[in-house]
C-alpha cells in the first residue's frame, strides 16, 4: 500500500533517535518514497485531466468516484511528506546537537575513537559520533553552513564559550590524567606535554576543551 | 540543539547544588581580610571571629583552606529534624516545613563542614536519611490524587520536585489531552438536548 515505505522510514528514524550517533543515510528508501509521491502526482494530474476534458460524458456515480481517488491520493502523498519531513527533522537536529559539541566529525577510514562516547551527567542518547560519510551531499552542505553560523555566533560573544560545557563549575582547579597522547598542545595559559597516563594539577578553564575533545578525563 | 534533550524540560542535580551555593550562609572568618567587590556580589569587610554573610561558595572555599567556619543553619540539628521528623508522622496529608533546598544545603554542609556540625554526623546523616525516606512515601501517595488540572506540592524541596517533574508533566499533559476531547462531547450533548428541549 501507499506509505508503507514511508512507515519504514520513520522506524528508522525512530531506531536512531536513541542512538548517540548518526546513522547512514537511507536514500534507497527515500527515492521509492519520492518515486512513490511522483507516482500519485501523476495519478492526480490524470485525474483532473479527466474531469476537465469531458465533465458531461460522466455520470454523477464516476464523479464521485473520482473525487474520491483524488482525496485519496492526496491524503497518501501527505502522509509520505509528513514521514520525510519526520525523518529529516530528526536527523537535522541530531546534528545541531553534534555541531554544539564542539566536536570535529570523523571519517569511516579512520578509526573510532572510543573516548568520545561522553556519558555522565549528559546521558547515552546524546549524540556524540558523527561520520561524514554517513550523511547525504545536501546533510553536509547543511551541517557545513550550520557549524559556519555557529562560528558567527560565537565571534559575537567572545567572552563567553557558548558552546563550552553544560555543568556547573565547581572548582577552579582539578585534577586531569591524560588518556591518549597527544604530542605537546598549546593552550591560551602554556604548553603542555600530552604523554599517556601522566596527571596534571591545572586551571579547568584551560583544559575544558581537551575534555571535551576526549584527550584528557576529570578526576 | 543548543541544549540535549534531556536537560531541556528539567535541571541537572548538578545545576540545582550550583543554585543552593548562591545562597548567603553565615560564617565565623578565623582571619581578618578586606572586602573584595565582586561582579555580582560583595564580600564584606571579614575580622575574625566576627559572623558576616557571605555566598556559601565563598564560604565553602574559605572552609578548604581553613580560613572559616561555617555557622550551621539553625534547622540543621537533631532536635529539630527530629521534631520535623515526628511531625510528617503525625500529619499523613501534608509535608513539613524544611527550607526550600534541605537536602543540597545539608548534603553540602555535612560533607565538606563536618566539624562544624553541632551532632554526630552519621546521627544527622540517618534522621535526614528517614526524613527523605518518609516524605518520599507521601509524594508516593500523592500519586493517585494527580488530575489534568492542578496538583498542590506546597513544602517540597527544589530537588523532590525536580526528580517529581518529568513524570508528573508527562502524565498530567496526557489526562489534560483526554480530558479536553471528553469535554467536549459533553458540550455537544448539552447542545443536542437544549435543542430537543427547545421543540418541546
Amino acid at each position: 500500500m501507499f506509505g508503507d515505505q514511508a512507515n519504514k522510514l520513520v522506524l528508522d528514524a525512530h531506531r536512531t533517535s536513541n542512538l548517540p550517533e548518526i546513522t547512514l543515510y537511507q536514500s534507497d528508501l527515500v527515492d521509492d518514497i519520492v518515486k512513490e509521491t511522483n507516482d500519485l502526482g501523476r495519478d492526480v494530474d490524470y485525474i483532473t485531466e479527466q474531469q476537465r476534458t469531458n465533465p458531461e460524458g460522466t455520470s454523477a456515480e464516476q464523479i464521485v468516484a473520482l473525487e474520491c481517488q483524488l482525496f485519496v491520493a492526496r491524503l497518501s502523498m501527505r502522509r509520505n511528506k509528513r514521514c520525510l519531513l519526520a525523518h529529516q527533522k530528526l536527523r537535522a537536529d541530531k546534528m545541531n546537537e553534534f555541531a554544539w559539541l564542539n566536536i570535529d566529525p570523523s571519517d569511516s577510514n579512520s578509526t573510532p575513537q572510543p573516548s568520545l562516547t561522553k556519558t555522565g551527567a549528559l546521558g547515552s542518547n546524546y549524540t556524540t559520533r558523527m561520520i561524514l560519510d554517513n550523511l547525504s551531499n545536501q546533510e553536509q552542505e547543511y551541517f557545513k553552513q550550520y557549524s559556519q553560523l555557529l562560528v558567527d555566533m560565537k565571534s559575537k560573544y567572545v567572552d563567553i564559550d557558548l558552546s563550552g560545557d553544560l555543568e556547573p563549575p565547581t572548582s577552579i582547579f582539578i585534577d586531569v590524567r591524560v588518556l591518549k597522547d597527544g604530542g605537546e598542545v598549546q593552550t591560551e595559559y602554556g604548553v603542555f606535554n600530552l604523554i599517556k597516563d601522566s596527571q596534571f594539577y591545572v586551571r579547568k578553564s584551560d583544559v575544558e576543551r581537551l575534555i571535551q575533545q576526549g584527550y584528557l578525563e576529570e578526576l | 540543539m543548543s541544549l540535549p534533550s534531556n536537560i531541556k524540560q528539567n535541571l541537572m542535580p548538578s545545576e540545582i547544588s550550583f543554585m543552593t551555593e548562591n545562597e548567603y550562609i553565615q560564617i565565623l572568618p578565623r582571619y581578618s581580610m578586606k572586602s573584595i567587590q565582586l561582579i555580582g556580589t560583595k564580600i564584606p569587610n571579614l575580622r575574625a571571629l566576627r559572623r558576616e554573610k557571605v555566598p556559601l561558595w565563598v564560604a565553602l572555599i574559605l572552609k578548604s583552606q581553613g580560613k572559616c567556619n561555617i555557622v550551621i543553619p539553625d534547622w540543621l540539628n537533631l532536635i529539630y529534624l527530629k521534631a520535623r521528623y515526628d511531625e510528617e508522622v503525625k500529619f499523613p496529608m501534608k509535608f513539613s516545613d524544611l527550607p526550600f533546598n534541605w537536602i543540597d544545603l545539608s548534603k553540602i554542609l555535612l560533607s565538606k563542614a563536618p566539624d562544624d556540625l553541632p551532632d554526630p554526623v552519621h546521627q544527622l546523616r540517618s534522621i535526614i536519611q528517614d526524613l527523605r525516606e518518609i516524605r518520599q512515601v507521601k509524594t508516593r501517595k500523592g500519586l493517585k490524587e494527580v488530575n489534568e488540572s492542578n496538583i498542590g506540592l506546597s513544602g517540597l524541596s527544589l530537588l523532590e520536585i525536580n526528580e517529581l517533574r518529568p513524570f508528573m508533566l508527562s502524565v498530567m499533559n496526557k489526562l489534560r489531552e483526554i480530558h479536553e476531547s471528553v469535554r467536549h462531547d459533553d458540550y455537544d450533548d448539552e447542545e443536542v438536548i437544549d435543542v430537543d428541549d427547545d421543540e418541546d
